[in-house]
This record gives C-alpha cells, sequence and structure tokens, in this order.
C-alpha cells in the first residue's frame, strides 16, 4: 500500500462509498471506496477484468450496484436513472469516437439537442453556440465543416466538449489518449489540464502508466475488483505503479540480446510511394525488430500499408528472400510473398467479429486445415489450441466468439491468424492498442520470439516507450521519407523526439536543397 | 420498447393471435349472401380465380358461388394475382380436398394445362370460363367471344365515326390492354382485324396495360398528339375510367349529342360503363356476361359431368339471358360454349338482363366505397 | 472445442458456475428456440392449421407443400448466397424466366436433347449472375440497383422474345423431373433437398464457404487476410446465377409451359424466405436450415390458409401480419441474444 490520501481544504465532487457488484460467478466490485477532488484529474487503472468499467459504469448508472453509496456533490446518485444522472453533470467519454462522421462538427456538439423551434433546426443559433463553446476552451475550428475531415484529436476533443456541454462538472474519459502520437498527445493533456483549471473534475482511465504519472493529480488503482490504493502521483514511479497494478514485479518482458539480427538482407524494399510516404527505401534483416518513429501523417504508416497491399503502391518495389521485385497490389500479392501486417484497427480490418476464434485463425491461409478445399473441423480446432497455449490466450473455448474477448486477447488471435501464413516480414502497427499490462508483456515476448525465429519484423507506434522495448534499430521518417536510422544503443524517449525534429530540419534542407528556399 | 415481458408469452400471444385470426376468417366472398345457408354434406366446388382486383372478376366469382350454393354445394375460391405458378399451386391445394367439380378462370392457357391433367388423374370435372385452356379434358368449357368483341367494338366506333363524318374516318384511341392478358390480347386482335378495314380512320394505339393510371397517360399523350381526338377506346372499363377522367381533366369532356363529344365505347359491361352510357359520357359498351358464365358453367357440371355425363354439343338457348343462345362446339379440350357478346347503349342500358344491373341492384356488389 | 483451465479474461465478468441445472435446462432450452426461430414457429402454425383442419396433416397435404415450395427453395438460395456475402440479388426470377424460356426454344423449337439444354440453361444462368458479380464486385455497383435494373431488363427480354405466346411441347423425359414419381415419392422436392444438402456442405465445410463468410462478415478485414474479395462477391452471383438458371428448369418442368411472364411470382418471397430463415441483409450470418424454414414457413402459410378456407380475399392479409410476426420473432430474439450467438453456419 502507498501512503494514505491526504486530507485537505479541497471540495468533494464525489464520493463512492463501500460499493459492491456481484455477476454470477465473480466479484465485479468488492468494497471499492474513492474521493474524487475537485478539479482533480483522478487517474484510474488496473488490468483488464479489475473492474475499471464496472466502476465506471456504476458511477454513469448504466449498472446498479448490489450495495453501497455513490455520492455527487452531497447528492445521493446511486440509484438514479442513466438520464437523471446525465442531467447532473456527470458524463462519460468512450473509448471509441462515435461521431456521426458526415455532420458538421456543431451539429455533433449538440447531437440530439439541435436548438430548433418547432422542430425546424435553426442553424444559426446552431453555429452560434458551437463557436462559443469551442472558444471557451480555447479551440479554433470551423464548425461548419464535416467532422470527418478533422484529425482523430480533434475528434476527441470535439466529444469532450459534447460531454461537457450544459455545464457537467464531473468527466470520465476512457482511454483518450489512444493513437495519438506525441504531439497529440501533448494537445490532449494541455486540453485536459484547462478542464481541471475551470474546476472540472476527470476521471482518466488508462493502460499506460507514464500518462497516468504524466498527467494526473491522484491515481486510484484496483486489482482483482478491490481498489488497492488511492496515491497521489508524485508519490509514484512507474515500476512501483506497475507494480500496484500487476501486484507482482515478475512479469516483465526484456529483450533476449543473446540474438543478434543476422547479416542476411531479407527483404529489399526501394522507393516506395503511397499516401504520405513519398519515396522510402529500406533493407530488412533476418530477426530484426525496425521501429517506425514519426508523426502523424508522416508517411511511416502509410510505408507499412503499402507494403502490406491495403493501401494502393503508386511506385517501388518489394523484394523479399531473393524472390523477383514487385510492386505490391494487393494483400493477397503481399501474402504470397511472405509480408503480413497487423494493422492499427483489429476490429474493422482485422477480425470478423461475428466468427468464432478458431474460424478467425485460418482465414489467411487454410491449407493447414483442409483438403481439396474441404475443411476438417478437428485441425481447425487443434490449430486454434495451439495458438491458445503458445500464446496464452484467455477464452472459455475456441468456438467462443471473438467478441468475447478481451482486447489484449483479440490482438494475440489477429496475430496467430498472421503466423499461420507463415510470414518472412510481419509488419505491427500499434500492436498494443487498448491491450492492458499484462497483455503488453506478453505481446512482446511473442513478438521477440518471432524475432528471435528469424522474421523480419517492422514495428510502427507513437508510444515509443514500447518501440525502444523491442526495437533493434529505429527508421526516423519525415515529410515522408526516411531521414535517418539509428541503433537502439541506449536511446531514451527523448533522444527519439530530438531524432524526429532533427528529421523535420533535415526534411526541410533536403527540399529547399531541391526546390529552394521553403518559406 | 418491449411491450411483452418474456419470450414464452410472445410465443403464446402470437399463437392466440393466430387462432383468432384463423377463427375469424373463416368466411367467404364480399356481399352477403341471401341464398342458402345450408352446408349440404354432398360436396363443394373450388373456384381458382385470376384475380380479387377487377370487378368483372368479382361478379364472375360471386355468380359461380351463388350458383354451388343454391346446388346445395359447399364453395371455396383462391386468387392467383394473375401468376401462373400460383394458380397451379393454389388448384393443387385445392385438389387435396377432393372437390366434387373444379371451376377454374385461367392466367394463362398453356400454363394451366397441368392443372387440369392434375384434376383428370383424380376424377374431379373441370369447368373453365372466361379464358379456354388449350389441354387436358375439360368437361364444360364457358367463355366470351373475346375476338368478336373487340371487332364489335371497334365496328360500332367507325359507324359513329361515318354518322358523324358520313364516310369512316377520324382519330380513334386504342389505349390497349397487356398483351400478356390473354382476354385483352384477343380484343386487340378483334379491333385490329376491323380497323384493317378502313385506312382513313386513323388507329392511334397506345398501350394502357389495362392499368387506370397508364391509361390517363396515354389520354393525355393521345390529346397532345391529336387535340381533337374523334373517339377513344380502352378493353375493359375500369381502364376506361382512364380516359373519362383525362378528358374530364383537359376539359374534353362532352356528353353525346355535343359537337365536341369524344366517342367513347369500352368492353365489358360494369355498372360504372352503364352509368356513363346513361348520363351521356360514352355512347356503348360490349358486354359480356360473366353471370350467365357462372350460372352455365355450374349447371352443366351438376346436370352432366358429376354425374358421369358429357356435355352435348349444339346449340344452348335460354331465356334468361339477354343473348339468348350460343353454340357449342367441340374443341381438341372438350365441349367450349362461346357466349357471343352484345352491345348496350341508351336504348337497353335499363334492361335488367345486363349484368352490370344485376350485380349492382339486386346482388348489391357495390362498384365503389360508396355504393350501397 | 478445446476448453481451458484458465478463467476467461473478459471485462464483463462472465458466468462460469452454472446456477442450477434445472436453469440451465430451460436456457439451453431457449437458446435452441431462438436460434431457429423460424422453425419453432413453422411448428407452431403447423399445429394450428391442424387443429383447424384436421385434414392438414395428411401426406398428400405434405407432398403438395413440398411441390409447391421446391421451386421457390431454389430461387431462395440463390438469393441467400449473395446474401451471405453482403450483397442483394433481385434478378433472379428474372433470370429464372429467361433461361426457361431459352431453354424451351432449344427443346422444342429447336429439337435439342434436353439434358444438353439443361446444361445450356445453367450456363446462361451462371453468365448472367457472373455479369451481375462484375457490376457489383469490380466495377462497384450498388447490387440492389444493378439487380433490380438486370431484372427489369431480363423480365422485358422475355416479353419481347415471347411475344406474348406461350412455349409448350415439352418431351415426357422433362417434364418427369417436375411432375413424376418414384413409387409414392414426388421427384421435384427430393432433388431440391439434394441441392439444399450440396449446398449446405458448400458452405458449413470448405474453405469456399469459410471465405464467403468472412468477406460478409468483415470484407476489410477478410481482404486484409488475402482473400480476394471480389472473386468471392463475383462467384456468390454466379451461384446465385445458376441456381436460377436450375430453377428455371425446374419450374418449366413442373408446369409443363413457359409463359411470358414467367417466374415473376417469385420475387418478393425469394428475398423474404431467408431473411425470414435468419439471414442477415448485412452479410456474414445465417445458414442453409433457415433458409430452408422460411421457404417451408412461407409455403405453410399459403397452402395452409387456403385449406382453413380462409376467404381467398383475407389470405392475403393474414399470410402478410404472419410473415410480420415471423420477421419479428426472430428479430426479437436477436435483441436479447446479442453477441452470444454464433453468425456461422
Amino acid at each position: 500500500m502507498g501512503k494514505e490520501l491526504r486530507v485537505d481544504n479541497r471540495r468533494i465532487a464525489l464520493v463512492v462509498e463501500g460499493v459492491f457488484k456481484s455477476y454470477p460467478g465473480s466479484k465485479a466490485l468488492d468494497d471499492v471506496s474513492v474521493q474524487i477532488h475537485e478539479g482533480a484529474i483522478h487517474g484510474l487503472c488496473g488490468k483488464n477484468g479489475a473492474g475499471k468499467s464496472t466502476l465506471v459504469s456504476a458511477i454513469a448508472g448504466l449498472t446498479p450496484v448490489d450495495s453501497g453509496t455513490i455520492i455527487y456533490y452531497d447528492e445521493d446518485i446511486t440509484r438514479l436513472s442513466i438520464a437523471a444522472i446525465k442531467r447532473r453533470g456527470v458524463r462519460v467519454v468512450p473509448q471509441h469516437v462515435a461521431v456521426v462522421p458526415e455532420m458538421s462538427v456543431a451539429e455533433n456538439l449538440l447531437l440530439g439537442e439541435w436548438p430548433n423551434w418547432r422542430g425546424v433546426v435553426s442553424r444559426r443559433t446552431l453555429m452560434e453556440i458551437a463557436e462559443r463553446e469551442f472558444s471557451e476552451y480555447g479551440m479554433e475550428l470551423d464548425v461548419t465543416q464535416k467532422i470527418k475531415g478533422f484529425d482523430l484529436i480533434d475528434q476527441r476533443k470535439v466529444e469532450i466538449v459534447r460531454a461537457l456541454f450544459g455545464g457537467s462538472k464531473l468527466v470520465i474519459l476512457d482511454e483518450p489518449a489512444t493513437m495519438l502520437d506525441d504531439s497529440d498527445k501533448q494537445n490532449l493533456f494541455h486540453f485536459v489540464r484547462q478542464l481541471s483549471e475551470r474546476g472540472i473534475s476527470v476521471i482518466y482511465t488508462s493502460h499506460r502508466v507514464s500518462e497516468l504519472l504524466f498527467l494526473c493529480d491522484e491515481i486510484t488503482v484496483l486489482r482483482e475488483g478491490r481498489a488497492v490504493g488511492t496515491f497521489s502521483a508524485s508519490s509514484l514511479d512507474e515500476p512501483s505503479l506497475t507494480r500496484h497494478i500487476m501486484g507482482t514485479t515478475d512479469f516483465f518482458f526484456t529483450r533476449d540480446r543473446s540474438t543478434e539480427p543476422s547479416e542476411h538482407v531479407l527483404a529489399e524494399i526501394k522507393d516506395v510511394v503511397s499516401g504520405g510516404a513519398r519515396g522510402v527505401s529500406l533493407d530488412l534483416y533476418e530477426g530484426e525488430v525496425v521501429g517506425l518513429v514519426d508523426r502523424v501523417g508522416g508517411g511511416g504508416r502509410d510505408f507499412a500499408r503499402a507494403i502490406a497491399g491495403i493501401i494502393p503502391m503508386r511506385a517501388g518495389s518489394v523484394r523479399v528472400d531473393g524472390h523477383r521485385a514487385a510492386t505490391i497490389t494487393s494483400p493477397f500479392a503481399a501474402l504470397r510473398r511472405g509480408i503480413a501486417i497487423l494493422t492499427h484497427d483489429r476490429h474493422g480490418e482485422g477480425l470478423v467479429l461475428g466468427l468464432s476464434v478458431e474460424r478467425n485463425i485460418p482465414l489467411a491461409d487454410f491449407s493447414s486445415v483442409s483438403r481439396l478445399g474441404v475443411v476438417r473441423s478437428r485441425a481447425e480446432a487443434n490449430l486454434a489450441a495451439t495458438f491458445v497455449s503458445r500464446f496464452h490466450i484467455q477464452t472459455t473455448s475456441t468456438s467462443a466468439l471473438i467478441s468475447t474477448l478481451s482486447g489484449g486477447n483479440q490482438q494475440k488471435v489477429y496475430l496467430s491468424k498472421f503466423l499461420v501464413a507463415k510470414p518472412r516480414v510481419l509488419i505491427l502497427d500499434e500492436p498494443l492498442t487498448g491491450v492492458d499490462i499484462a497483455g503488453k508483456e506478453d505481446l512482446l515476448a511473442a513478438i521477440d520470439g518471432l524475432r528471435q525465429e528469424g522474421l523480419s519484423i517492422i514495428y510502427h507506434s507513437y508510444e515509443h516507450d514500447e518501440a525502444l522495448r523491442i526495437a533493434d534499430r529505429f527508421a526516423i521518417f519525415s515529410a515522408g521519407r526516411i531521414q535517418r536510422i539509428v541503433e537502439n544503443e541506449g536511446l531514451s524517449e527523448d533522444d527519439l523526439f530530438r531524432l524526429l525534429r532533427s528529421a523535420d530540419d533535415d526534411a526541410v534542407d533536403r527540399m529547399e536543397e531541391a526546390n529552394g528556399p521553403v518559406s | 420498447m418491449a411491450i411483452i415481458v418474456n419470450r414464452r408469452q410472445l410465443l403464446k400471444g402470437s399463437a392466440a393471435v393466430g387462432i383468432l385470426g384463423v377463427l375469424n376468417a373463416c368466411s367467404t366472398g364480399p356481399a352477403s349472401t341471401s341464398g342458402s345457408t345450408t352446408q349440404s354434406k354432398t360436396g363443394s366446388v373450388h373456384y381458382a380465380n385470376v384475380s380479387n382486383a377487377f370487378y368483372f372478376y368479382v361478379v364472375l366469382q360471386e355468380s359461380i358461388k351463388r350458383a354451388s350454393v343454391a346446388k346445395g354445394w359447399q364453395f371455396s375460391a383462391t386468387n392467383a394475382n394473375f401468376d401462373t405458378a400460383t394458380e397451379l399451386s393454389q388448384i393443387q391445394t385445392a385438389l387435396l380436398q377432393n372437390p366434387i367439380a373444379l371451376t377454374m378462370d385461367t392466367t394463362d392457357s398453356e400454363g394451366l394445362v397441368a392443372a387440369v391433367k392434375l384434376a383428370n388423374a383424380q376424377k374431379v370435372p373441370v369447368g373453365v370460363v372466361d379464358v379456354p385452356v388449350n389441354g387436358g379434358d375439360v368437361a364444360v368449357t364457358v367463355t366470351t367471344d373475346n375476338l368478336a368483341i373487340g371487332v364489335m367494338a371497334a365496328q360500332k366506333i367507325v359507324d359513329l365515326l361515318t354518322v358523324r363524318y358520313g364516310s369512316p374516318r377520324g382519330v380513334v384511341l386504342n389505349a390497349y390492354g397487356a398483351q400478356s392478358a390473354l382476354g385483352w390480347r384477343f380484343r386487340k386482335e378483334g379491333w385490329d382485324s376491323v380497323m384493317k378495314k378502313y385506312p382513313e380512320v386513323t388507329n392511334l394505339e397506345l398501350s394502357g396495360e389495362g392499368d387506370l393510371t397508364k391509361t390517363y397517360a396515354a389520354t393525355e399523350n393521345a390529346l397532345a398528339q391529336y387535340p381533337n381526338l374523334d373517339a377513344a377506346h380502352a378493353p375493359s372499363d375500369y381502364p376506361a375510367i382512364g380516359i373519362v377522367e383525362a378528358l374530364k381533366a383537359n376539359g374534353k369532356l362532352f356528353p353525346v349529342g355535343d359537337p365536341k363529344h369524344v366517342i367513347i365505347v369500352t368492353i365489358d359491361g360494369d355498372p360504372v360503363a352503364l352509368d356513363w352510357i346513361r348520363d351521356g359520357t360514352s355512347d356503348a359498351v360490349a358486354t359480356q356476361d360473366p353471370i350467365a358464365m357462372g350460372q352455365i358453367v355450374i349447371d352443366y357440371l351438376d346436370k352432366y359431368s358429376t354425374k358421369g355425363k358429357t356435355v352435348p354439343l349444339g346449340t344452348f338457348t335460354s331465356d334468361k339471358y339477354y343473348w339468348k343462345s350460343a353454340p357449342i362446339t367441340k374443341e381438341s379440350y372438350g365441349p367450349h360454349l362461346s357466349i357471343p357478346p352484345y352491345l348496350i347503349d341508351k336504348s337497353n342500358v335499363e334492361d335488367p338482363k345486363n349484368y352490370g344491373n344485376i350485380a349492382s341492384k339486386d346482388w348489391k356488389i357495390p362498384y365503389t366505397t360508396t355504393d350501397k | 472445442m478445446v476448453p481451458l483451465a484458465k478463467q476467461s479474461e473478459t471485462s464483463a465478468p462472465k458466468a462460469t458456475t452454472t446456477p442450477s441445472s434445472s436453469r440451465r435446462a430451460t436456457k439451453v432450452f431457449l437458446d435452441v428456440v431462438l436460434d431457429n426461430a423460424v422453425w419453432v414457429l413453422l411448428v407452431l402454425l403447423i399445429v394450428i392449421l391442424s387443429l383447424v383442419n384436421p385434414q392438414f396433416l395428411s401426406w398428400s397435404v405434405l407432398q403438395a407443400i413440398a411441390s409447391q415450395s421446391a421451386v421457390l427453395g431454389v430461387v431462395a438460395l440463390a438469393v441467400a448466397f449473395t446474401l451471405l456475402v453482403g450483397e442483394i440479388d433481385l434478378s433472379v426470377s428474372a433470370v429464372l424466366g429467361i433461361t426457361a424460356f431459352v431453354g424451351a426454344w432449344l427443346i422444342i423449337n429447336a429439337g435439342i436433347a434436353f439434358g444438353f439444354a439443361l446444361i445450356v440453361m445453367v450456363v446462361l444462368g451462371i453468365i448472367l449472375g457472373a455479369v451481375n458479380g462484375f457490376l457489383v464486385a469490380k466495377v462497384k455497383m450498388n447490387s440492389l440497383i444493378e439487380t433490380l435494373a438486370v431484372l427489369l431488363t431480363l423480365q422485358g427480354a422475355l416479353l419481347f422474345f415471347a411475344q406474348g405466346r406461350t412455349a409448350i411441347g415439352f418431351p415426357d423425359a422433362f417434364l418427369w423431373v417436375g411432375q413424376g414419381r418414384i413409387g409414392v415419392v414426388p421427384v421435384l422436392p427430393v432433388l431440391v433437398l439434394l441441392i439444399y444438402l450440396a449446398a449446405a456442405f458448400l458452405l458449413r465445410r470448405t474453405t469456399y464457404g469459410r471465405r464467403l463468410y468472412a468477406v460478409g462478415g468483415n470484407a476489410k478485414a477478410a481482404r486484409a487476410s488475402g482473400i480476394r474479395v471480389d472473386w468471392v462477391i463475383l462467384s456468390a452471383f454466379a451461384i446465385s446465377g445458376a441456381l436460377a438458371g436450375l430453377a428455371g428448369f425446374l419450374l418449366a418442368s413442373r408446369t409443363g409451359a413457359v409463359t411470358s411472364v414467367f417466374g415473376s411470382g417469385y420475387l418478393l418471397y425469394s428475398v423474404a424466405a431467408p431473411i425470414i430463415g435468419g439471414v442477415s441483409l448485412y452479410g456474414g450470418r445465417g445458414n442453409i436450415l433457415g433458409v430452408l424454414g422460411g421457404v417451408l414457413l412461407l409455403s405453410v402459410i399459403d397452402t395452409g390458409l387456403q385449406l382453413a378456407r380462409i376467404s381467398s380475399y383475407q389470405i392475403t392479409m393474414v399470410g402478410g401480419l404472419l410473415i410480420l410476426l415471423a420477421v419479428a420473432l426472430d428479430a426479437f430474439q436477436v435483441r436479447i441474444r446479442k453477441g452470444s450467438q454464433s453468425a456461422e453456419p
């Protein structure tokens, strides 16, 4: 246990007192008590299944508790309806952005509550209100534009402002920094601090320890339904917070440095042009992990997706294992050459949610579970079982629907799917998104294992601390090209940021050389 | 949100609704029956109808029903909605109930041969009305001569044009019916055979498909080309309403006698056509006799076929009907009684034998929702 | 199925210990009922109809239902294939009509042997289906509108070629399939049942079937897995066309004639039957058994209402209400089962 919560004179916005919630066979919340100070940024963390989402649900009124009380500004809201709790100013912003893409920012902001006179929407009032709201938070957006044209970070902020609309005083943010690169993250953190300074209390859930420590004032850790404690962020560091979350220390993945990448070039990639990538060349060695470091739109993601055939390759060629060099035109073509990708969007592009675990796994390569086009279900089940045990995938059975698995386990299934196809080059784009701490370590270990087996792995992520743990070298992108390649010898996150900035300078220099001075 | 509490209640509820619906619906036919209500045990007659959507078919069905009930038989009917496969299936199902006789109108003369054969195999005598079936062993076929009726309407129009101009000339619209329906196809054939003989008459053919809205549109198109249209025709009264409405909307509807009157001669003889003749909207209608068809087919089935006898050929005569007599000839499918059409105009519109009068006045089958 | 020792780690804790065996039996029973809602409704309807008319449960009636539902079964299967892949094929009834007409012409007018003509009919169906598939998958047309346009075109073509005439004069061998018997068993429904078994095998047990479900379930993920989505969609339409051509043969054989509006009555039911049977409009969900259930339900409604002596003026309405009920039941069970029901065959 860490230090006790300090008693001070700040007002308490929310008190959760002795809350219990059980489902048949398990206790989701076991005597949980938390106090949220007004205007605090209060972190909430724990493994999957620890009770975070149940607690958030209970506060918002979505899940009734068995016993205990929840008091919001001296009012008992434990048994109130969802609508009533919302009216009182408690709002939740879910992890996945839920906006109507074809509607304007203003219409999204006031979704369902558009100002109207007898059913006819008054556009001018709508725009005025929207502009006023956003300027209060220091945001300058063209509120008449369709929201789909805006970056993820802006969409997230619109969602948060929407939640606050109407005078909310307590907002719960569920993993809001997912998939944001560093500068967008800073943008978000700055925004959240603004809210806190205005006296709005923020509950911030996340799996990312570094984020929590950076942003939050206090952090509550849940483990197996119990509140391990509430700590002031200043009293913790990453190892100690991780320890509180996990309960033990012996799970950390560390790179096995005994196997070095070989000298053998497994893949030669030349002059790839596609989307934001404007001529990228890279040689991949057998048994290595190359991290791609870029900003949003810097070209790293598009490069990765292009060589795997997800987006069309306008120019360039890939040559794997000595075979003929070719432009990759489709995922089918990429897989045939031994290139596989786990994209950042595992729900949209990775897994078929309506199918079971064992039916998702062979989708990239049926040859081991079928003969003459007929599937042998025993073989299918066995194949799934081997991956379940290899990656410690937690599921009730291999015939369970993929949608019932947690994020980390889904990611493991996603990985298994492409391993069936025996790729030589494996591309991972944000593979640890939405994965809890234990799952992360598992996956990193698995990735390292693949590296040792001789695969070339490309690792793209905006979470540089993850990449630092696994990569052998880094390709630094700027303006659609690789500006530098560095070995991962004792690098830190700050080093990577510096490298990014100097890569930007390099890019500008190159352009000026080619085209004259850039203003 | 769900009103029903759980799935069991939903299933129970739906079963209850189903039973109620079935029990409630166990009546047959539209109009009230003034005839007997005896449920005779001697047998049932089934009538496979082509459509419930047109007055003619409704009257035909009612005629067969009344005649059957008068014989002490039970009566059932189905509606194939102009689809051949549906009619075949419905007849197949009807035969399962071992009717004493099967009566049918047909969606297709060739397509329903298989149905007749099914009945033959089961030794159920078949009576066909309105449009013949070209195969199998049909005990008796009673139809209107659709070719002759087309000729009759065309000739009447030519005659009226001759009266107007002194010689057969002018522009006449034929808003002909969908050619996939046999009755309309024959009527057009008859019409064309007459029009061929009078080259001075402009025969404007625009498809009305036997549909009111399309006939309306065809009339407007005709007026656009020929603002001084002399005559108009549709092969059934129901789509002809479109002609009348279109003329009215374009200010071209003048009664008989008015020099600007557009000559209208239709086919069928529905109550609406009779009203048009009465008030001078139209000049004449070449009429069929669905009531006779129904009565005669049941009569013959009763007198001969259900007693194992064959229907005799020769001439049918009866004072009950306006047209008085009709030939019974032998065709490949069996004896065929072809009812001659006759013209109704101002002189005989009130004759109580016109089916339009019988159906609306005696049988009280309303033509519109406001009729009593 | 390989159960694991570890407890499932999902964010909402799942029930892993069963409360009592009787409650579990109830849950299993309800699962079965709702999984196969269309069959439950079918059984219920048969029970009610036989109460109203005891003759309903006789062998001859069941045979009649079997024969009458046979052709519908094949066209419903055709539409089901395109639904499973996330599209829809409205042209099936018109492909039926035009292939039947071509076959009739070949056999009756050109004297071609009926076996060969049958092959031509099916191949014509495949070609028409492949055209649909090409336009939808490669040219990226919206399948609803594209197949609707093809429907109108082919219906018009049939009217044009037939000129109002009906084709008759098939040889007896040809008619045997649609009208003949083996002993007391009619040939047509047995043949269709075999077709269903083949389709079920294709969808459940082959890699092709797996790919089809993947494309219907999440086309982007399927593509990213290296599945050639365009070809899968095209092939689904080709299969639909083949089945429609086959249906043309079967209906011509049953009726003994091909009219100028042949097949037009099947349009609505060919789409309704699979959807009632649980095949999702969004793709990736549904199975052959459900399609069969939907077909039988619609046929039982038609035949049963007629045998129950419901007035011909009311049958259409009552039938429509029953179909509404079936769809509502299916939607209801999806709602309460959300997530725990598999989409698989």
